[in-house]
């Protein structure tokens, strides 16, 4: 499932990090290799992963690649979180029942 | 009477244990039941089962259980752990959804937590504190920052700065 993999790629700090820059601009591999002080094959590998799970996108120009993140790849993500938003407070009507069995 | 208080989307719990840079869903009720009672109703197979999903609960720190078929979730289980069993005031367990509904089981990947926090009231009722935490909230956060560009620079986040 797609919720799973971006759930998985957003779980690491270095990656999510780089997803928030990405959703404030375009970079290419050595400005994020700068920033974040990483090997560029580290960050490549990083960039692959984003793209792969639809969170980032890249952009050709002449020799180099510039990516950006996509932030509508974060949908079903939200989706599976918005279904634990309503499910926690139906859960907990159902237990007030519950618990008017059990005491007098 | 009963209260049911969700807390905002995007609320960030500065729990102990959550870490600072996830999202928790917070949801909290008063329960004219005591602690003990509510405690029970958390613990007990049967009892969690007629208002939670399934299970076969043990309330003992490092015991695993699994969660069956929820209703409205996509997944086909929860598999989870205690991390914490303090009758009746706190329980707290890992919650991983696996056996996706129509994919492959690939396991624990949406690996999140549940604490159940239970507060006597002076009415002797229970204030019932549910937090869902492990959420990765950079998803709610680059959503807004699309939608507002301008509070991408306005609020701190911590994430950013230990990178």
């Amino acid at each position: 499932m797609q919720e799973e993999q971006i759930f998985r790629a957003l779980a690491d700090p270095t990656r999510r990090a780089m997803f928030e820059a990405l959703a404030r601009g375009e970079r290419t591999v050595s400005e994020l290799t700068r920033r974040f002080s990483i090997s560029q094959p580290a960050v490549s590998q990083h960039i692959a992963t984003l793209r792969r799970v639809g969170l980032v996108r890249e952009r050709r120009q002449g020799r180099f690649s510039r990516y950006r993140a996509e932030p509508t790849g974060l949908s079903p993500l939200i989706g599976w979180i918005d279904r634990y938003r309503t499910f926690w407070p139906e859960r907990l009507e159902r237990l007030q029942g519950v618990l008017k069995d059990l005491e007098p | 009477m009963t209260k049911l208080v969700s807390e905002p989307a995007g609320a960030l719990v500065a729990g102990e244990k959550a870490p600072m840079d996830r999202e928790a869903i917070v949801t909290e009720c008063e329960l004219a039941a005591a602690p003990e009672t509510v405690w029970r109703a958390l613990t007990e197979p049967d009892l969690l089962a007629a208002w939670l999903l399934p299970n076969d609960i043990r309330p003992e720190r490092g015991a695993s259980f699994t969660l069956k078929s929820p209703a409205g979730l996509p997944e086909e289980r929860i598999d989870c752990q205690v991390l914490d069993a303090e009758r009746p005031r706190l329980l707290r367990y890992t919650w991983r959804s696996a056996g996706r509904a129509g994919g492959p089981d690939t396991g624990s990947d949406l690996d999140t937590t549940v604490t159940f926090e239970l507060f006597p009231t002076s009415s002797g009722g229970t204030r019932l504190r549910v937090s869902h935490a492990g959420f990765p909230s950079s998803a709610r956060e680059t959503v807004a920052l699309r939608a507002s560009p301008a509070r991408a620079f306005g609020a701190p986040r911590p994430w950013l700065r230990a990178a």
